[in-house]
């Protein structure tokens, strides 16, 4: 099987087995016993000069840390420490050595591993350098701890006179147990991911990154307005995927055989995933990426091919081929359209965990500069468009598609399990949110719910998705996404799309499987306290209040919001006395907060003003999307006139051509618009 | 991150676990169970690393230096005794009580060191050799140190330079006494212990030697044992007691074989 070489060619990356990991433990068990008892008996009596003597057993502590986890040197650490405490010579108090030993170890792994997952490799160097900083503090540490117990041995004059000395010999030393440590542990460990977690340097790294690159700070929200405390006007929903070129919602698609995959207001979905390479439109891309597959869970993206036609809307996830583990995800569908036969097809199943993502055809499929390694999704490329990601990630393998926001990119603030996939941010306007997970292995697309609020209900199994409203996308109207339910799937890995048969039109009618909802349905849908109500159904009580309640923890402000095509003409529920209510009630918890540099980005009347650099690249092509039926008049004439794709900001727009569009925006009016 | 959560509660309950040694065992002064638990566990292991290396000892240095040198011990001690019996025989036994039986010394090997802090040995010989904590230890240069703990094959001796230990002596000539602590140095290979005479007319030179003074019992110390010579008199201007840095005959660095006197 396919799935079989690529796991022969991610085997050196596998997790090692077990017995290899006990074998390498009992052996560094038995080292640290007899660096104790060498300690004692050999290095302790060595007449060296300055009256110290190197520590071998806290290099043995500090060079296992750095070589394996937090949690195995604080153990070793900790280990060691009590049996130097109490074997015979030490007259000392017990468990002095062990706290210090324990904090070393820990430290010198976690120290280790914030700099692994900053820099994204594994220097060798870097990692001495902290064992002999940790061996290092843990002399002071000793030294310090003895003074606080009032050690009558250690007094600030000895201290002062064995410290450095003592160093000086752990430094000396450090190489050799260094070396030793890193042999014993180079099978048993296993090329770690180098962010198992969104450590804060990462988070700040992923930011500061692409903006020292010259990239244009996509950091903002799409869909929200001039700033958090404006919504933006009623305007047609975009989805705009990880756009990550300027013009490319337009002149790219332009330019593609056959019709292009159209979302509403003109955009085309772009969708990428880690590991997916730029390709053109036009260029079909049928085999998926395997050069970069690092490990299991990994968010894999097969780029995929792109020739579609408008009017053969298939749904095109497919179950892969084999999925040998759970968690698996097909996300073909989200790649667009795609002509019958040619749907591609996760080709090779490398590993347990594997997302398969048939990438979309734009150019803006780009790719993670780096791998992180197994269990992880890195969805960073995902994040252009909005550069959102969750806070902290309480579980592992957690993927985290809060940067796929456009319009209203919110993340689920705290995720109870791990495995989760929150895609929230998939979500168009009002996509519902899945604010509790039943289950681990769980993808939450809810979403791409539709306005109606439907919502992935409880899944059977692990490893679903339910990716809805597929082609909602396309329709050329400018239409919804459209939610469905995720019938009962009686498999795993499944990725449900609507069939093409359904238009966009019948989909605010009859938006799930129950049958069409009532406009007051939908909103109470929509404004459900909880995931879990949501799914009970329709009207619940506070749903009948919906719009006088504050949107509680975790619920995203920007998404709930109604859009006029949906509650437009549905009567008195959908009235604009209802939308009023509701948008100011949405706005309630988001008062005030401007976001900062690495959350959000500044507001555009910010950078307007503002002598930042990234104000010169900002800059408005276009018009703006066409207002679907039953919207609100937009607020500029002139805008609705025009009816282009919508203003874009522009990674490296040319300078040039800023000043004749800013201009000629002027002249249009556009400034004055309420946007 | 779930590792990370793991991680955090097993580092703290590691740190509260050794937080709670470090209690325990100051409010026990250092004499917590945990020491002895330690000693018997690594007794064992620390026999058998102290033969390995006193055999690598003993083939460098020659193996007849070691019986040499506890014979040597032996007569030391006896010297001793007949040094404090001559001296002022019914005076001391008067005054200071001093056990009239017999001194025997256990012949014992130093197997494992302390570390840089702490100036203590531990030596093959136990409980099971009749050795009790608050004995003297010496060896054929004079005085090292005092036997701290003893589990049942070991016993660790807190050497005279431990900032811990402090030893009464006599002057040699002059006969005053004063007292001699440590200076946690003896690993520098140039141990020096602090003197503190007791009197303030006392004159002090460098030269002088120091005798220990003895103690009730023979425990800690037992009385005659030769400790050091003066080095420098570093009475600081307008004290009240004399002090100087007294140089002590035993090697503390390159400590072999010392024999401890079992006091019956």
């Amino acid at each position: 099987m396919n799935g079989l070489s690529a796991n022969s060619v991610l085997a050196n990356n596998a997790e090692p087995s077990l017995a290899r990991k006990a074998l390498t433990a009992g052996v560094l068990a038995v080292g640290l016993l007899v660096a104790v008892v060498i300690q004692l008996t050999v290095v302790n009596r060595l007449p060296l000069p300055g009256g110290a003597v190197p520590d071998l057993v806290l290099l043995l502590v500090t060079a296992t840390a750095v070589c394996t986890s937090p949690l195995a040197g604080a153990l070793a650490g900790f280990a060691a420490g009590l049996a130097l405490d109490v074997a015979p010579p030490a007259v000392h108090y017990a468990g002095e050595y062990a706290l210090v030993f324990c904090l070393a170890g820990w430290g010198a792994a976690r120290v280790d591993r914030a700099i692994r997952d900053t820099r994204g490799e594994r220097d060798p160097m870097i990692t001495f350098a902290v064992m002999a900083g940790a061996a290092a503090a843990g002399e002071a540490g000793q030294a310090a701890l003895g003074m606080m117990l009032s050690d009558p041995d250690v007094t600030g004059a000895v201290a002062s006179r064995v410290l450095p000395t003592a160093i000086l010999y752990d430094l000396l030393a450090a190489p050799f147990v260094f070396w030793l440590v890193a042999r014993i542990t180079r099978g048993a460990d296993a090329e770690r991911a180098p962010a198992p977690e969104f450590s804060v340097e990462q988070r700040l790294a992923q930011v500061f990154r692409p903006a020292a690159a010259g990239a244009a700070p996509r950091l903002r929200l799409a869909g929200t307005g001039e700033n958090y405390h404006k919504p933006p006007t009623d305007r047609a929903p975009r989805l705009r995927l990880s756009d990550g070129r300027a013009g490319s919602s337009t002149s790219t698609y332009a330019a593609a055989p056959g019709a292009a995959v159209r979302l509403a207001g003109g955009r085309t979905p772009k969708l990428s995933f880690g590991g997916d390479l730029p390709a053109q439109s036009g260029q079909a891309r049928t085999g998926p990426r395997t050069s970069r597959a690092l490990g299991r869970n990994w968010l894999r993206g097969a780029a995929s091919a792109a020739h579609v036609e408008s009017s053969t809307y298939r749904a095109a996830a497919r179950r892969s081929p084999r999925g040998p583990g759970r968690g698996w995800l097909t996300a073909g569908s989200l790649a667009g359209p795609a002509p019958a036969g040619s749907v591609p097809r996760a080709s090779r199943d490398p590993g347990a965990g594997w997302i398969s993502a048939a990438g979309g055809p734009g150019p803006s499929v780009k790719r993670t500069s780096r791998s992180p390694g197994k269990g992880w999704i890195t969805a960073r490329s995902l994040a252009s468009a909005s550069g959102r990601r969750v806070p902290r990630a309480p579980g592992k393998r957690w993927i985290t598609a809060g940067s796929l926001a456009s319009l209203s990119g919110r993340r689920v603030p705290r995720a109870p399990g791990k495995r989760w996939i929150t895609a929230g941010s998939l979500a168009r306007q009002d996509g519902q949110l899945a604010v509790r997970g039943p289950g681990s292995g769980w993808i939450s697309a809810g979403s791409l719910a539709d306005p109606s609020g439907k919502r992935v209900s409880r899944g059977p199994g692990k490893g679903w998705i339910t990716a809805a409203g597929a082609d909602g996308l396309a329709g050329p109207d400018g239409s919804m996404w459209r939610a469905r339910r995720a019938v009962r799937g009686p498999g795993r890995g499944w990725l449900r799309a609507v069939r093409p048969g359904e238009g966009p039109g019948a989909a605010l009618a009859a938006a799930g499987p129950n049958g069409p909802r009532s406009p007051a349905d939908a909103l109470a849908a929509r404004s459900a306290p909880s995931g879990l109500s949501a799914l009970a159904g329709a009207g619940t009580p506070m749903a009948a209040r919906a719009p006088r309640l504050a949107p509680r923890r975790g619920w995203l402000s920007g998404t709930s919001r109604p859009s006029g095509a949906v509650l437009g003409g549905h009567g008195p529920a959908g009235g604009s006395r209802g939308r009023r209510a509701l948008r100011a009630s949405a706005f309630r918890g988001t008062r005030g907060h401007r976001g900062n540099w690495y959350a959000a980005a500044p507001s555009r009347a910010w950078l307007r003003r503002s002598r930042h650099p990234w104000r010169k690249r900002l800059h408005l092509p276009g018009g703006r999307p066409p207002v679907p039926p039953g919207a609100r008049p937009m607020a500029s004439p002139s805008y609705r006139a025009r009816g282009g794709p919508g203003w874009t900001r522009t990674p490296g727009a040319r300078p040039v051509a800023k000043n004749a569009i800013v201009s000629a925006a002027r002249r249009l009016g556009l400034f004055g618009g309420r946007w | 991150m779930l590792e990370a959560r793991r991680t955090r509660v097993v580092l703290t309950i590691l740190l509260v676990v050794a937080i709670a040694l470090i209690t325990i065992d100051f409010r026990d002064g250092g004499g917590s169970g945990a020491h002895s638990v330690g000693g018997r566990l690594f007794a064992p292991v620390e026999h058998v690393a102290g033969d390995v290396t006193g055999a690598l000892r003993g083939a460098a240095g020659g193996g007849e230096v070691a019986s040499l040198q506890r014979q040597n011990d032996q007569l030391r001690a006896q010297l001793a005794q007949a040094q404090a019996a001559d001296a002022d025989a019914s005076q001391l036994a008067s005054l200071l009580h001093l056990a009239k039986g017999k001194y025997t010394v256990v012949a014992g090997t130093v197997i494992a060191a302390g570390g840089e802090y702490a100036d203590t040995v531990t030596l093959n010989v136990g409980s099971a050799d009749g050795i009790t904590p608050n004995e003297t230890v010496l060896n054929g240069d004079g005085l090292v140190g005092t036997v701290a703990a003893v589990t049942p094959t070991t016993a660790t001796v807190q050497l005279a330079t431990d900032a811990g230990a402090t030893v009464g002596v006599r002057m040699a000539g002059s006969g005053q006494i004063g007292a001699l602590t440590g200076t946690s140095s003896s690993m520098t290979g140039s141990a020096e212990l602090k003197l503190t005479l007791f009197s303030s007319s006392a004159v002090l030179a460098p030269g002088q030697t120091l005798v220990t003074f003895g103690s009730v019992g023979g425990r800690p110390y037992v009385p005659g044992v030769p400790v050091g010579v003066v080095s420098a008199v570093t009475t600081p201007p307008g004290s009240l007691t004399p002090t100087a840095l007294v140089k002590p005959f035993a090697d503390f660095t390159g400590l072999g074989v010392v024999g401890v006197v079992v006091s019956k």
